[in-house]
């Protein structure tokens, strides 16, 4: 009988002992790898993650290539990443084809993957935190028309050809243009999202189509690239409209040469999609599709207490 | 088993209840310390906000005397304020807007519009007021858009005769705020400063609240009064301190998670869940071993028990156990013990009464008695007595169908009383009238039972040692009736009285003579049957006579 008192006191203790090891704080290891890190907006992106991972106890890594056009390289990060086995990934892919494997290969390694601003061509992902780029597009397009509207020819210069958001900004775009008005998009380039490559594109077209009026910038660089051969060129004359609003392009919003933009909510995106991976982490049920907001400024509201608060960000 | 659930279970609660009541209690000392700190440290960071503010609008005093005299230069030898690193700019503009002096030599952009900015136009140019606004994007400079929060000031100078009015701008950007902001309020506590209208003038999270993300405490905060108060909200218990300052209508807010003890401090709940689980495992252990001292025991006896219901009464409990289970199993062993002896007594009891009922019954056929009884019937037909002849074979055959009575042990009063008389009818025949009877009784006791065949040898006793020999006319009355709510049967005689010494013996012990045994047989039946409080009763007076009463309880 005293043996026995013994053995189930002593296994107790064991039981105790074990209980104690596992009081550790629980946190999570989320690696957040976006399409540059050398960016304006991925640098809010960020931001909003860092908020939402100090709210949920999740650790964060900012990864991804510097350059937006070394999109190659996101792949190999990608693999690095899921050996490290993190307890989720949050994804903005650079290639809407090229990123579908190694997003895949993560949720075979039971790594929940959430995107975030670009998708890939794959349904394996948990949620898909982005601005409606579609809508996006259709927006700019409205704003030209009510701006400038008539038979006015417009050039396009979007970022990277096959990221999901310049297919959907450029299909809203010009879906909206060719339907709903009378204006005609006569060329549209590709600036690899780089200010100097979309610099000269912009300036090479100028000098193609010299009737042009309109000229659209889907992303922040191509606009900024736009704005700088439109500065250069003294071409304020010409209508520049842009997605994405940087402090360079707030400069030349505030000049009369970037006329309209349509902001997105980078560091919203950045907030939910940490939010959204914590939820699938907690086994909560989230929305396959998480949406945020675009809004549209100008020379005359982008200093109104609500915009300026989403153009300029705050240290 | 049961008992052993039934005690973890009233335990668990017990540690349960203890729990929650020590846990409310210090989340309730928690909370008040809480509370405390944080007045204490929103008290503090008001003061220095507030000396902060008085700071600046010192300088702003300073400037606007100095610039009375419009000596620019002079501004600028003195005050190097653009050293500070809080203070992004200062400037003069008059009342179109137009720069009038600056403490640093940044050139303002083209077309800046100071004259539409909300700053500028919060204060009336000259009035000598001063206005903090609200944090806003100040774009003085290309290409450097700064959160900053200004200092508008109304200023007056004059330029030899001329009196010109306008307004000073001092910036400050967040780097001082953000500092003395900065100040813990407990693991998950915040500061934050808002506006008398509710306006957010600093959070330490401000872009994640200019992105969209609402701080739910804010609206709260602007409806408290100064003070602290606890709020619930979906992620648990806030506890709001609020502060308004003298220099400006900012309020210094303070928010603090009141998670209490077990959600506050992780590592102290897992202490106390452990110890929890531990108490929970302690009792049943004890349990076990209290059920294994007690329980085990009381199934032992119960089956003991069971061998006892099954007529086994030299079972002997043996169960050791704790002080009650001792007691319970020497308690045990003295009813078993003493039902053993009961079950042998009455046994005994039981032979002892068939054995006299058999002896009685053997009195009835005596040989004398019939032979005797024969001899005189027959007497009685040689002398062509047809009459008494019948009569006296009629009470013969009675007399003994009422003797066997069916082969019960009780008969009702009135066939006791007929059989007595049939007895008395043969018995006054043969001794040839020596002697007279009479039998009376209440009419109440004759449905009453009782044991057969007990007044036959008193009244055989009467006759023989009464009545028989007397030289007068003996009389033996028998009655039955109720005395003392108990049945009483009294048979008396005139005859010569029974020797004291003899009387005084008569129910103790055996007594030699055949109609003795008669008596004594009487006196065991009753009392076997019905218990010492009954019986024989003698009362006898030498040549005088003997009554004898019959004491029988009253049965229906």
């Amino acid at each position: 009988m005293k043996n026995k008192i013994c053995l189930v006191f002593l296994i107790l203790v064991i039981i105790l002992n074990l209980c104690s090891c596992t009081t550790a704080k629980k946190s999570f290891n989320v690696d957040l790898i976006v399409k540059s890190t050398d960016s304006e907006f991925w640098a809010s992106v960020y931001d909003g993650a860092k908020a939402a991972g100090a709210k949920y106890n999740i650790d964060l890594r900012f990864l991804g290539p510097t350059k937006e056009k070394d999109y190659q390289n996101q792949v190999s990060i990608i693999k690095q990443s899921i050996v490290r086995q993190p307890d989720a990934i949050i994804l903005a892919a650079g290639d809407y084809y090229i990123m579908a494997e190694p997003m895949e290969m993560a949720v075979k390694a039971k790594i929940p993957v959430i995107l975030v601003d670009s998708g890939v061509n794959s349904d394996k992902w948990t949620s898909f935190v982005s601005t409606d780029n579609y809508k996006a597009g259709e927006v700019l397009a409205q704003e030209i028309e009510k701006r400038v509207g008539g038979t006015a020819e417009i050039g396009v210069i979007s970022f990277v050809k096959n990221s999901l958001p310049s297919l959907e900004r450029t299909a809203g775009f010009s879906d909206y243009i060719s339907e709903k008005t009378n204006m005609k998009i006569v060329e549209t380039v590709y600036c690899d999202s780089n200010i100097e490559k979309s610099e000269q594109l912009t300036k090479e077209m100028i000098e193609n189509h010299p009737t042009i009026k309109v000229i659209a910038g889907l992303n922040a660089q191509s606009a900024t690239g736009a704005a700088r051969a439109l500065e250069a060129l003294e071409r304020s004359d010409i209508f520049l409209a842009g997605i994405d609003c940087t402090v360079e392009e707030a400069d030349y919003m505030e000049q009369g040469i970037i006329d309209v933009a349509v902001l997105q909510n980078p560091y919203l995106m950045g907030y939910f999609s940490v939010e959204t991976a914590y939820n699938v982490l907690m086994k909560k049920r989230v929305e396959r599709n998480i949406r945020t907001e675009v809004y549209v400024v100008d020379k005359d509201n982008m200093f109104s207490e609500e915009y300026q608060r989403l153009i300029f960000p705050f240290y | 088993m049961v008992m052993a659930s039934a005690t973890t279970i009233i335990a668990v609660v017990a540690v349960l209840m203890i729990t929650y009541t020590m846990n409310n209690r210090f989340n309730d000392s928690i909370d008040r310390t809480t509370e405390q700190n944080n007045t204490q440290i929103v008290d503090n960071v008001s003061d220095s906000i507030d000396s902060y503010l008085k700071e600046m609008i010192s300088v702003s005093n300073t400037i606007s005397k100095l610039l009375i005299d419009y000596d620019l230069n002079k501004v600028f030898n003195i005050y190097h304020f653009v050293l500070r690193d809080d203070i992004d700019t200062i400037a003069v503009f008059d009342s179109q807007g137009e720069l009038v002096m600056k403490t640093d030599s940044r050139l303002l952009k083209e077309n800046v519009g100071i004259k539409h900015q909300h700053w500028f136009r919060s204060i009336a140019p000259g009035s000598r007021m001063y206005v903090f606004t609200e944090p806003h994007v100040q774009r003085l400079y290309k290409g450097e858009y700064r959160w900053v929060i200004s200092l508008s000031k109304g200023v007056e100078w004059t330029d030899g005769d001329n009196k010109h009015q306008g307004v000073m701008l001092v910036d400050l950007n967040f780097n001082n705020i953000k500092e003395l902001c900065s100040k813990e309020l407990g693991e998950k506590g915040y500061l934050y400063i808002i506006d008398t209208n509710g306006k957010l003038i600093y959070h330490p999270r401000q872009q994640m609240i200019y992105a969209g993300i609402e701080d739910k405490t804010i609206p709260i905060a602007c409806a408290l009064e100064d003070g602290s108060e606890i709020f619930i909200q979906d992620d648990g218990r806030m506890l709001i301190s609020v502060k308004t300052l003298k220099n400006a209508n900012w309020r210094i807010v303070g928010v603090s998670p009141l998670n209490g003890l077990l959600t506050y401090d992780e590592e102290l709940r897992n202490f106390i869940l452990l110890i929890v689980i531990g108490v929970v495992f302690l009792i049943i252990l004890l349990s076990i071993i209290v059920s294994f001292f007690i329980t085990s025991p009381m199934h032992r006896l119960m089956r003991l028990m069971g061998r006892v219901e099954a007529d086994n009464f030299n079972t002997f409990s043996t169960a050791r156990g704790f002080y009650e289970v001792k007691e319970l199993s020497f308690s045990f062993n003295q009813m078993v013990y003493k039902i053993k002896r009961l079950m042998e007594q009455i046994l005994k009891e039981q032979q002892l009464l068939r054995k006299t009922e058999m002896k009685a019954l053997q009195a009835q056929i005596n040989p004398h008695f019939l032979y005797n009884t024969l001899d005189s019937i027959m007497w009685m037909a040689e002398s062509g007595d047809q009459k008494n002849v019948v009569k006296m074979i009629s009470a013969l055959a009675q007399f003994f169908r009422l003797s066997l009575s069916g082969g019960y042990d009780t008969i009702s009063v009135i066939d006791e009383l007929k059989h007595v008389e049939n007895y008395l009818v043969i018995q006054k025949m043969r001794y040839n009238d020596q002697f007279d009877y009479e039998i009376t009784y209440d009419e109440a006791v004759i449905k009453c039972r009782t044991l057969k065949i007990l007044l036959q040898p008193i009244v055989e006793n009467a006759i023989i040692h009464g009545v028989a020999n007397l030289p007068y006319k003996g009389i033996i009355t028998i009655n039955a009736g109720i005395y003392q709510d108990k049945l009483r049967f009294v048979v008396s005689d005139n005859g010569f009285g029974i020797n004291p010494r003899i009387l005084k013996d008569i129910l103790e012990e055996k007594p030699s003579t055949r109609s003795g045994i008669g008596v004594y047989n009487v006196n065991q039946r009753i009392q076997l049957m019905y218990g010492t409080e009954y019986g024989l009763h003698f009362d006898s007076q030498p040549d005088e006579g003997t009554t004898v009463s019959i004491i029988l309880p009253l049965h229906t």
